[in-house]
């Protein structure tokens, strides 16, 4: 009986072998992170997974907040006291999600200047680039739509002043601010709008985006300083 | 096909890739109707999609008169602004409105929003000017810019009197023309100027 068994590793990889027959999923996920990387990257190179992950966990903590939270003039700081002090370790989620936005803007400018000194942005990189420059106008519109939500005297006019500002553009400024604020002045449309944008749209939009972005370090490759004395070999770029 | 005659008239086959002669593949005409009525569809549902973003945003805000009460009452006195809140409106606080009213008459009166006109904060009166606290704009008791970043008078409010009661409206925006403040007809967003050159660059929706 027990020679008919084939040995207990192999049992173990069953499920794993049932999955990569089937999908292929291992092979790809082997093709992502086990890459060959230039000898001389350092810690710096991290700086763009250091972002996914703060991504991951604003995407994640937002999830949680929203359980809680309404997007109305009358309850919307009610519900944002209500996770702050009384949610078991809402505050907690609520302070990872507020400090985990400041973290990501300041990891993005870290991230972009270290791929614009090292030049990383140049051929055939310029689309990895120009992704992430998307992505960063989109992080710049979820800290302000987000800026919004918490309903507080702070919140509320600093939003003023923020949407103020873009109405001074000329032309289409001040129409962009009604649409912004869906009307003349500041109203109960205006957060659900900044709401659904802030939680719907945009981070929706800045997941599809970091897919092709990563996508496309993958496809490209990571450069080496540009300091390295590695040789480039036939085929590297 | 070929037992239809079309080939020996001449006539490309509709179905046949390889063939050189023929008009348009099966692929590609598939490939074309895909993207065209994908397209469509994509426009259809894209347009009305617009519409209901931008519509509610300019079809213009509710204004509202609010009741500030008997207008020979003893609050309102002349050569000096009385600061009074108020709700125009069903949003309760979101509604929070802060007018500055003067008396110039029985039933004259000057009426000044709060909301400064660089980047829309609240004004405070201070004895003999009206001062913003977010970027130090500076205004006259006429709401005239004295100092710091506005580029027109603030905003006042339309009124009436019936009935022996003074009632408020909307906010107007207000040109400056010889050193006295005139209302317009229109509501403008702070930030936008109302007079000049540049006025014309900033029209309200």
């Amino acid at each position: 009986m027990s020679t008919l068994l084939p040995p207990p590793s192999e049992i173990a990889r069953m499920p794993a072998d049932w999955v990569e027959e089937r999908s292929g999923l291992l092979s790809i996920g082997k093709y992502m992170l086990f890459r060959n990387v230039p000898k001389d990257i350092s810690w710096l190179q991290t700086l763009g997974s250091a972002l996914m992950t703060v991504f991951i966990l604003q995407a994640t903590t937002g999830v949680l907040l929203a359980m809680y939270y309404q997007p109305d003039p009358n309850t919307a700081w009610n519900t944002i006291a209500f996770i702050t002090n009384d949610a078991t370790l809402g505050w907690l989620v609520r302070g990872m999600h507020k400090w985990g936005s400041s973290i990501m803007v300041v990891l993005l400018f870290l991230h972009m200047g270290r791929t614009f000194l090292f030049g990383a942005y140049k051929y055939p990189r310029e689309m990895t680039w120009i992704t992430g420059a998307i992505i960063f106008i989109l992080v710049m519109a979820m800290s302000f739509t987000g800026y919004l939500l918490v309903f507080d005297e702070r919140a509320y006019w600093a939003t003023v002043v923020g949407v103020n500002i873009n109405g001074t553009a000329p032309i289409l400024g001040p129409a962009l601010s009604y649409i912004l604020m869906v009307g003349p002045e500041i109203s109960t449309h205006t957060l659900s709008r900044f709401y659904a944008l802030h939680m719907l749209a945009l981070p929706g939009a800045i997941g599809g985006l970091i897919a092709l972005h990563l996508w496309l370090v993958i496809r490209l490759g990571v450069t080496s300083p540009p300091w390295s004395r590695m040789k480039v070999t036939e085929g590297d770029v | 096909m070929g037992e239809t005659g079309n080939e020996k008239a001449g006539a490309a086959s509709y179905s046949d890739v390889n063939d050189p002669r023929a008009v348009i593949s099966r692929s590609k005409f598939l490939t074309g109707a895909t993207v065209g009525l994908g397209g469509l569809l994509g426009v259809a549902i894209a347009v009305p999609s617009i519409g209901y973003v931008l519509g509610p945003a300019f079809a213009g805000e509710k204004w509202y008169w609010t009741n500030f009460g008997p207008a020979d009452s003893d609050q309102f006195k002349e050569g000096e602004y009385q600061p009074v809140v108020f709700e125009r409106g069903e949003l309760g606080e979101l509604d929070r409105r802060v007018a500055f009213v003067r008396r110039d008459g029985a039933e004259e009166f000057t009426i000044v929003s709060n909301i400064c006109m660089h980047l829309g904060c609240p004004v405070q009166f201070k004895v003999t000017n009206f001062a913003c606290p977010c970027h130090g704009g500076q205004y006259d008791t006429e709401g005239i810019r004295t100092a710091g970043p506005p580029n027109r008078p603030l905003n006042r409010f339309e009124y009436k009197v019936e009935n022996g009661n003074l009632y408020v409206g909307r906010p107007f925006a207000t040109k400056e023309v010889d050193g006295t403040v005139v209302m317009t007809d229109q509501f403008k967003l702070p930030g936008s100027p109302t007079t000049g050159l540049l006025s014309w660059l900033y029209p309200t929706p």
